[in-house]
C-alpha cells in the first residue's frame, strides 16, 4: 500500500476517534476488504476457513470502531488492525486444534450406503463390533475423554493429556484385533 | 453483493458499537464534572445546586461523547470553571468593602472577573478550532455553570455578569486568531 493511501487511512481514524461520524463508512470501506483478505490468509488451512475469516474479519472492524477513542494519532491504523485480527485468528485456530469441527460427511462407522454388498456389510458390522469390544476395555476416564471429542467439546489441558494415552491405548487394543 | 464490499448490516453493528463505546468514553473522561458535586456536597448540598452540579458534569460527557471540537472545549473548561467557582468564594468571604460611608459588594465584580479570566484561558488555547462555534457553545456552557454556584450571591446580575464574562473572555482569542495570526 502506498503512503498517501495510509496516511489518508490515518487521518481517518484520528477523524472517527475525535467523533467524525461522517469519516466511519469510508473508512470502514476502506479496511474491510484488507483485514478480510489479512484472515483469509491466516484462516485458509482450516476447514471451515472461508467462513471463519469472514466471521473474523467483521468482529475484527467491530472492535476496532469500538477501540477507536483509544487511537493514537502517531500511530498506524493498519498495524493496529491487522494485530487485532493476527491474535483474533490465532485464538480462533487454537480453538479449532481443540475441538475440531469435522464435516457430517465423515461420521465414523456410517457408510452412504450400507449395503452395497453382503462382504462390505459384515465387514462393517465387524468392525463395528471390535471397535466396540475395544471401547469396552478402556477406563471409565478414557471413556469420558472420547466421549467429549466425539460430542465435540473442548479439551482442557488433562484431557488432551489422557487423549493421547487413549489413543495409545486403542491403537495397542486394535492392533491385536487384526494380528 | 460481493463479500468484499461492506454491507450494510456490519455497518449498522459498527456504528452501533462506535457509539457506545464513544457513550462510555465520555461518562469515563467526563470524570472533572463530578468534582462540582463533590464540591457542592461537602459545602452545602442543597438540592438545586447539586443539580446544577451533577448539569456540569452532563454537560462535560456531553460534550466529550459529540466530540470534535466540542470535545475538546469540555475538557478544558471543566478544569477552568474552577477559577470563577474559587474567585466568587473568595470574595464572598469579603461581603464588601466601605470606603468612608460607601460600601461595595465584591460577588459581581468577583463573578464578571472570574467568567471573563476563566474564558480568556480555554478561549486562548482553542483559538485554532477547527469549529469555534462549537467550542464556543461548549466553554462558555460550563464555565457559566460552574461560576453560577457562587454567583447567586448577587441574584440575576451575578448569573449575567459570569455569562458576559466566559463569553467575552472566551471569544476574544478567536476574534483576535481570525484578525491577526489566521492565513
Amino acid at each position: 500500500m502506498d503512503k498517501a493511501r495510509r496516511a489518508a487511512l490515518n487521518e481517518a481514524m484520528r477523524k472517527v476517534s475525535e467523533g467524525d461520524r461522517s469519516a466511519i463508512e469510508p473508512l470502514a470501506r476502506e479496511l474491510w476488504p484488507l483485514v478480510r483478505a489479512f484472515c483469509h490468509r491466516m484462516l485458509s488451512a482450516s476447514s471451515n476457513g472461508a467462513v471463519q475469516s469472514d466471521d473474523i474479519a467483521q468482529e475484527v472492524l467491530i472492535e476496532l470502531f469500538e477501540r477507536s477513542c483509544e487511537f493514537d494519532c502517531e500511530g498506524d491504523v493498519l498495524s493496529w488492525a491487522f494485530a487485532i485480527a493476527a491474535y483474533r485468528c490465532r485464538s480462533e485456530r487454537k480453538k479449532h486444534k481443540r475441538s475440531p469441527i469435522v464435516p457430517l460427511t465423515e461420521e465414523i462407522g456410517e457408510s452412504d450406503d450400507p449395503i452395497s454388498s453382503p462382504e462390505s456389510f459384515l465387514e462393517a458390522n465387524e468392525l463395528r463390533a471390535e471397535f466396540e469390544e475395544a471401547v469396552k476395555q478402556l477406563s471409565p476416564k478414557d471413556k469420558e475423554v472420547l466421549d467429549a471429542i466425539l460430542k465435540g467439546l473442548p479439551l482442557n489441558a488433562v484431557l488432551r493429556k489422557r487423549k493421547e494415552r487413549m489413543v495409545v491405548k486403542l491403537r495397542r487394543l486394535f492392533e491385536g484385533v487384526f494380528r | 453483493m460481493n463479500p468484499r464490499d461492506l454491507d450494510h448490516v456490519l455497518l449498522r453493528k459498527i456504528r452501533s458499537a462506535y457509539e457506545r463505546a464513544r457513550l462510555r468514553h465520555a461518562l469515563i473522561k467526563g470524570w472533572p464534572g463530578l468534582l462540582f458535586v463533590v464540591a457542592i456536597a461537602i459545602e452545602a448540598p442543597e438540592a438545586f445546586r447539586l443539580l446544577v452540579a451533577l448539569a456540569i458534569y452532563a454537560t462535560v460527557a456531553l460534550a466529550i461523547y459529540i466530540g470534535g471540537s466540542a470535545g475538546r472545549a469540555a475538557q478544558l473548561s471543566a478544569w477552568a470553571a474552577w477559577i470563577p467557582f474559587l474567585i466568587v468564594r473568595l470574595a464572598e468571604s469579603r461581603t464588601h468593602s466601605c470606603l468612608g460611608g460607601a460600601c461595595v459588594s465584591w460577588c459581581l465584580p468577583a463573578c464578571v472577573l472570574g467568567g471573563s479570566s476563566a474564558g480568556g484561558l480555554v478561549g486562548w488555547l482553542g483559538r485554532k478550532a477547527d469549529d469555534p462555534f462549537a467550542y464556543l457553545i461548549a466553554s462558555v456552557g460550563i464555565l457559566f455553570l460552574g461560576g453560577s454556584l457562587g454567583c447567586e450571591c448577587a441574584g440575576l446580575s451575578g448569573l449575567i455578569g459570569i455569562a458576559g464574562g466566559a463569553l467575552l473572555g472566551a471569544s476574544t482569542p478567536f476574534l483576535v486568531h481570525k484578525r491577526f495570526e489566521a492565513p
